[in-house]
């Protein structure tokens, strides 16, 4: 269970949030080719270490949250807001 | 067959008694109704809202933090659920009245949305209500943490859960929560907060407009 700091409710439990994906893409713009877009949707680093990731916190303030995890150990780097 | 009573027909808990453990000191469970309107800041108009909320004499609290104003139709209790979006609360009047008179005092400076028909409310009160809320509530409830002017969205028994706290008043030592979930959970909730009071027992309360 993850303890998870939100920027406006605190500290919660893993539990109110919801898991968004990968928070270091950026969309392609539309000069952009089809292989772009097929990065941009399909492929992911699954790094062992330190990621950015995009976290709903669903069950409290609602709001969209950006966090450092460090997906070997758990251990939570930083939240902000986007 | 009389008309039945707006927002009690809904059946959450069972009918007032004993339910439960015959302990000395039973928690109250009491289902209550409230009119509930859900005010959402407008971007770029904060300084108009904290300005027409004055004028209303409505209370605009921080983040997690709960605040009551009284006024001559009656008390409002504001929840501050997030920033920039407040759930303001109401003993239940005339259907729509007291959004109404929100949406149109604070005009274009946020968005007003009634949520009331949409929300059952209980409060658990008594010398065990923490013990009876911790078998859910991931929250730390003891008074130094959750004052009276605190105010939290939280889950419970996998339920959506507003908590905040609706003491009597001089009575802040006792503190009631109240929780307000998603009317179409009512049974649900119900249903957790009999099991989580069957150890300790549960004095249930009839519904009520306070």
């Amino acid at each position: 269970m993850l303890r998870i700091t939100c920027p406006h409710c605190g500290p919660r439990d893993e539990i109110e949030f919801r898991y968004r994906g990968d928070a270091s893409l950026s969309r392609p713009g539309p000069e952009d080719d089809a292989k772009a877009f097929q990065r941009y949707a399909y492929e992911r680093e699954n790094p062992a270490g330190m990621h950015l990731e995009w976290w709903l916190h669903v069950g409290g303030c609602r709001r969209a949250l950006k966090l450092q995890r460090d997906t070997a150990s758990h251990v939570i780097g930083g939240a902000g807001e986007p | 067959m009389s008309k039945p009573e707006r927002g009690l027909g809904w059946g959450g808990l069972p009918p007032p008694g004993h339910h439960g453990a015959l302990g000395r000191d039973p928690v109250k469970l009491q289902a209550f109704m409230r009119d509930a309107v859900e005010v959402r800041l407008a971007p770029g108009m904060a300084e108009a809202l904290r300005h027409a909320a004055a004028g209303l004499g409505l209370a605009l609290p921080g983040m997690g933090e709960s605040a009551g104003t009284g006024s001559a139709t009656g008390a409002v209790t504001t929840l501050g659920l997030a920033p920039g979006e407040w759930l303001a609360l109401a003993r239940p009047e005339e259907p729509g009245a007291f959004a109404r008179r929100i949406a149109s005092g604070l005009e274009a400076a946020a968005s007003v949305v009634e949520t009331g028909h949409g929300l059952a409310c209980f409060s658990v009160s008594g010398r065990a209500a923490r013990e009876v809320l911790a078998k859910g509530c991931r929250l730390d409830l003891h008074p130094a943490v959750f004052t009276s002017s605190t105010a939290a969205r939280t889950v419970i028994a996998q339920i959506p859960v507003t908590l905040w706290r609706k003491d009597e008043a001089g009575a802040a030592d006792s503190p009631v929560f109240a929780l307000a979930v998603p009317l179409t959970f009512a049974q649900s909730f119900a249903h957790f907060l009999l099991g989580a009071s069957a150890g300790t027992g549960a004095e249930i309360l009839p519904a009520s407009k306070d």
